[in-house]
């Protein structure tokens, strides 16, 4: 184990991606996403880390740096929480409105490059409509909005760090 | 004798998926470091082999501790890799100003990750 000199969290570890036998490195990438992200959620304890948690595994570990989390209610979504977007996104998003966020309410990921058209919220087009459990126990949709300007497109290994957010 | 490579990152997830990914050569060994500030002292301590540090981070930036690296005089020639959510040209200028000697974006690619580190460290 690396020294851990100063990081936020000083408890964490760096589990071995395999059980010390060597691995592709594509195979590799996926697991030690996969590994740090599922230690990195499992150790928040409030809210607030909660989000900070999923801020920090979107923009390091996907690739986006505009979020905003929604809170399922009866018949639409609440905007809770948001990051890096210049505009603050619509507040109240009705199902009967808005389609894919109600599917995503409903526990379906709806993730670009496998759920046809995206659609926009406000003016911002929609990378991700994640289903997810808020801290507080109640559902929520974390939506991702734009990608940084390297990745160019969200793919499978994506969509398994996004199964670990629905947990 | 195990390559030495300091990772420097304000979070700990980024630090942890390098970590798995470097453990997986035999031949590196890791220590870790929050920001520029504990960076800088952990260099002039430990004396890597290799230094991979993010841009954006508190206290002081990646920029900002690789200029400080380049003044001391054990660490002027250690490699120094910059990795960045920011892929954006001025950001990697700014990165060659300060005076690293590689540069590459989020999110980490395993097989480019280790391509780089091997082409400074070897086998």
């Amino acid at each position: 184990m690396g020294k851990q000199l100063g990081t936020k969290n000083r408890d964490s570890k760096a589990p071995s991606a395999s059980d010390g036998e060597l691995i592709s490195p594509a195979t590799l990438t996926v697991e030690a996403r996969k590994k740090a992200a599922a230690h990195r959620l499992q150790i928040v304890r409030t809210e607030q880390e909660h989000m900070e948690a999923l801020r920090e595994i979107t923009a390091n570990l996907i690739g986006s740096e505009q979020m905003a989390v929604y809170q399922v209610e009866r018949s639409c979504c609440t905007l809770r929480w948001q990051f890096g977007l210049d505009a603050k996104p619509r507040h109240l998003l009705p199902f009967a409105q808005e389609e894919h966020i109600k599917k995503a309410a409903e526990g379906i990921l709806v993730s670009a490059g496998t759920a046809g058209e995206m659609p926009c919220i406000g003016d911002l087009p929609v990378q991700a409509l994640i289903p997810i459990r808020l801290h507080n126990g109640s559902g929520g949709v974390l939506v991702l909005f734009a990608l940084l300007q390297q990745k160019k497109s969200l793919d499978a290994s994506d969509r398994e760090l996004f199964e670990l957010f629905m947990r | 004798m195990a390559k030495k490579i300091l990772l420097v990152d304000d979070s700990t997830t980024t630090l942890m998926m390098e970590e798995i990914i470097i453990r997986q050569h035999p031949g590196y060994d890791c220590v870790t470091a929050g920001d520029g500030k504990l960076a800088i002292e952990a260099a002039l301590r430990e004396r890597p082999d290799l230094v991979l540090m993010d841009v954006v981070m508190p206290e002081m930036n990646g920029f900002e501790a690789c200029k400080i690296m380049r003044e001391k005089s054990p660490l002027q020639d250690v490699p120094i890799i910059l990795l960045t959510t920011r892929g954006e040209q001025d950001y990697v200028e700014a990165g060659y100003q300060s005076g690293c000697n590689d540069y590459i974006n989020k999110p980490v690619d395993a097989a480019e990750l280790l391509a780089l580190l091997q082409s400074y460290l070897g086998e």
